[in-house]
Order: C-alpha cells, then sequence, then structure tokens
C-alpha cells in the first residue's frame, strides 16, 4: 500500500521544486505518500529513484507524475444534500440579490464539481445568469477536465448520486460514449472559464458571491490549509458564500473567527471579516 | 500496555461482533482507537449516534487533521478514506476507492501501520470483499499484531478467509475470544 517512505517523499518533494519550481511541500504527508506508491504500481516503477530519473529525462513523464499525484473531487454530486440545498435555496438566494452572480470553484482536477455545478445551473434556467469560473493548476489537467473520461465505477457513483439529486431521472443525458467510455458532454462548459493558477496562490480577480472548494484543504498540511483557506478569505467581499467539503474543519482551518454559519452540517458559510 | 493504538474492520456481518467490541472497551482505555467500517456513502446519519450510545468510550466521526486522543473511538466517516498521518492526527481522503470501499480498511490499517509499527493492535472482522488483507499485512510487515475473525465464526467469510489464505495473522478468534483478548487490554 505505502511502498514510497517518508524519506523518498521528500526525495521527490526536492526534486520537483529544484528542477521545475513547484512545492508539494505544503501537502499532507500520509495521502501524498499513498498516491506515488499508487503512481509507482500503475506504472510499474520499482523504485523513486526510477521516477526522479524519468521526470528529469521526460517532460511528458513529470507532466503524467503532477497528473497521477492530484486528486479531484472522484464523483459528480457528492453529498447530493448540497446541491439539492444549492439548487432549492442558495442560489434563488443569490439571483435575488445579485442581477449577475459570480461563481468560483478553484482548485479543479477531474472537473466533477464543475460539471456539477454547470448541470445545476442549466437545469435551473441559471446558466446564462449566473458566471461560473473555475481554476486548474496546469494545461494537461484543464484537458483532463474537458476532455476526460469517467470510468465505470466513477460513473455509477456519480449517477447514484445524481439519483438522490433528481430523483427519477439520469446522468447519460449529459455524457456521450465513445469507444465503449463515457465522456462529459464538452458543450456543458461552454459558458465556464477555466484559468490555470496555483491552487496556493490563488487569485481571486473577480467579485465572486461564492466559492466551492470541497475537499482541497484535506491534500494540504495543516499549516498550508490554513493559509490557503485564510489567502482566499483575505480576496472575499464579506457576505461571500464560502463552501468547504462536509469532513473538512472551520476550527482546524483557523477560521471561525472570520466566518458565520449557514449550515454546519453542509458546510456552508458567510465570510464576515 | 503492549499498544499505543488499535485499529479494527469490519464490513457486512460485522455489526454484532462490533457491538459487543464496543460495549467492552475498558473505560480507562488509554489509547485511541480507529474503526473502519464499510458503511453506504449516502447515510450520512444515525450511524455515528448508533454506535456512540453503544460504546463503553467516547466515540466520534473525526474532521480532517483532528488530534488524536487516547480513550477516544474514530470512526471512519462515509465516504472518506480514513488516515493516521501522524500520532497526533487523522487525515481524510477522497481518493478513488480501494476494493470497491471508501472508507477502505486497507488504507486506514497500512497507514496506521507506518506511524504505531510494533505497538499497533489490528483486528479483522467479517466481510464480503478482499479489503483488509492488504492492511493486515501492513501491520504484520511492520511488527504489530493481528488478529482475524475466525472465518467459521464469520457471518460472511470472504474478507477474513482472503486475510488468513494470504497473510499470516497472529491468531485467528471467534467473537468471544477476540472479545477476552480486548477485555484485558
Amino acid at each position: 500500500m505505502f511502498t514510497v517512505t517518508d524519506h523518498e517523499t521528500k526525495n521527490i518533494i526536492h526534486t520537483v521544486s529544484q528542477n521545475f519550481g513547484i512545492d508539494l511541500s505544503g501537502m499532507a504527508m500520509a495521502s501524498l505518500r499513498l498516491r506515488i506508491s499508487q503512481f509507482c504500481r500503475n506504472h510499474h516503477l520499482q523504485s523513486t529513484r526510477n521516477i526522479i530519473s524519468r521526470m528529469l529525462d521526460d517532460p511528458l513523464f513529470f507532466e503524467s507524475f503532477m497528473l497521477g499525484i492530484s486528486v479531484g473531487s472522484p464523483d459528480m454530486f457528492r453529498d447530493p444534500e448540497l446541491w439539492i440545498r444549492l439548487r432549492d435555496q442558495i442560489l434563488p438566494d443569490m439571483v435575488r440579490k445579485v442581477k449577475t452572480p459570480r461563481i468560483f470553484i478553484p482548485g479543479c482536477v477531474s472537473g466533477d464539481e464543475l460539471y456539477s455545478m454547470a448541470i445545476l445551473l442549466k437545469e435551473s434556467g441559471l446558466d446564462k445568469q449566473i458566471q461560473l469560473t473555475a481554476t486548474c493548476r496546469n494545461n494537461p489537467i484543464r484537458k483532463q477536465i474537458e476532455y476526460g473520461h469517467l470510468s465505470k465505477g466513477r460513473y455509477r457513483n456519480c449517477q447514484d448520486n445524481y439519483l438522490v439529486f433528481h430523483p427519477g431521472s439520469t446522468l447519460d443525458k449529459y455524457l456521450t460514449v465513445r469507444d465503449g467510455k463515457r465522456f462529459r458532454k464538452p458543450g456543458l462548459l461552454k459558458q465556464v472559464k477555466i484559468k490555470v493558477q496555483a491552487e496556493d496562490h490563488l487569485n481571486i480577480s473577480v467579485p465572486t458571491n461564492l466559492i466551492l472548494y470541497r475537499n482541497r484543504m484535506i491534500y494540504f498540511n495543516r499549516d498550508t490549509s490554513r493559509l490557503v483557506a485564510n489567502r482566499m478569505l483575505d480576496q472575499l467581499p464579506a457576505g461571500t458564500i464560502f463552501i468547504i467539503g462536509i469532513k473538512e474543519s472551520v476550527k482546524h482551518l483557523g477560521l471561525t473567527d472570520r466566518i458565520d454559519v449557514v449550515s454546519s452540517d453542509l458546510n456552508i458559510y458567510l465570510k464576515t471579516v | 500496555m503492549k499498544h499505543d493504538a488499535l485499529v479494527i474492520g469490519g464490513s457486512a456481518g460485522s455489526f454484532r461482533a462490533i457491538i459487543h467490541l464496543l460495549e467492552i472497551l475498558a473505560i480507562d482505555l488509554s489509547i485511541p482507537v480507529f474503526l473502519c467500517l464499510h458503511r453506504l456513502k449516502q447515510a450520512r446519519k444515525g450511524f455515528e449516534e448508533t454506535l456512540a450510545n453503544i460504546a463503553s468510550l467516547p466515540l466520534m466521526e473525526p474532521f480532517d487533521k483532528e488530534k488524536i486522543k487516547p480513550g477516544i473511538i474514530y470512526l471512519a466517516p462515509a465516504n472518506y478514506h480514513m488516515l493516521i498521518e501522524n500520532k497526533r492526527t487523522i487525515a481524510l481522503s477522497t481518493e478513488d476507492p480501494i476494493q470497491y470501499s471508501r472508507p477502505s480498511i486497507d488504507i486506514c490499517f497500512a497507514s496506521a501501520a507506518e506511524i504505531y509499527k510494533q505497538r499497533l493492535l489490528a483486528i479483522l472482522l467479517s466481510g464480503a470483499n478482499q479489503d483488509g488483507t492488504g492492511g493486515i499485512a501492513a501491520v504484520n510487515r511492520h511488527g504489530g499484531y493481528t488478529l482475524v475473525q475466525d472465518p467459521t465464526d464469520c457471518e460472511i467469510t470472504t474478507m477474513c478467509e482472503s486475510a488468513i489464505k494470504l497473510t499470516i495473522p497472529n491468531q485467528i478468534l471467534t467473537i468471544p475470544e477476540i472479545i477476552e483478548f480486548v477485555s484485558l487490554l
């Protein structure tokens, strides 16, 4: 399971930082080790020396490594009760108060949250009124978001979630099948702006009314997650809705003095200061 | 005390055993207990409360970066993997299911084995897939102590049969024997 040691992981972090200028030292160590171990298994690499030598030799391999150790929200409409609350209460309230609201989804990898929001907006007839912006770390990830396929297991999970969100319906209307693989219809992201940005140095340049940042800070260590969360809040005006993962804790992130609770169960907050 | 932490994994057919185990854990137990059970991903409420009402010790679903305290039972949340980041902190993850399971017993046990090494006690109970085998192997590899429920005593035998076939647990015990073992901690 954990075939890569702490020491080997630190060597990789050092190599990536020295040669590619990307700082992975803020990642949570246990899950990073797990993903590097899985990457080694998937690519039949016997040791981390192989990873280091190949990433230095082959830029495409490095891109593949960075993609391999990136974790996205694995399922569309994960925690369907959150998406129901967004559809039935949060977004209708928002469009009553603001003429053209903006939603920001930083740090996308698989794009599941982004597609879920795009579908929600389309089904609610809000896709023209609400501007949806997302960020991802680099162009290969952007390509994965736009063109990546849904594996069978993920498709089943997404479909299960969507059935709770929209009983009696099916996600299939938003998918196309090519060579036996399921892809999200690219037209779903027609109204969406996707920017390439480092996740730990986000620049929220446009006024934002809602930020959806779920299950991303669990992949950072405590100090980095606090830094990222506070940097993000620093850029948001008071009144912005801030949503984090259901098992992320505003207390552990050191945010309790900066937010009001909208729903503690679903981890929906309002930025105050 | 020979152990610094206890991990328990189970799936289909393990609930009866879990109830007994949670009831008999000593109220002055001075180590953390990590409980990784396969559960419905969308049933977030009710399970934790049910187990908390039964348990002799405080039981909670941890948040990400929860501090680990002795005498607390940490139940892996639905639809998250639970990892032991270090002796002080729990980490959660939404990575893909392992053996169709999230939370994965393999990940929970293996991450605990990395941290507690020979001071870890791991118990694997009844279940319907092979999750847990890799975890028991990891605990063994790090010198921890492993108990696997006797398949003849399991409601569903797949999980324990797999662990016994592919690893060498320290003991294979029935539920009454596991309960006796745990009651002496």
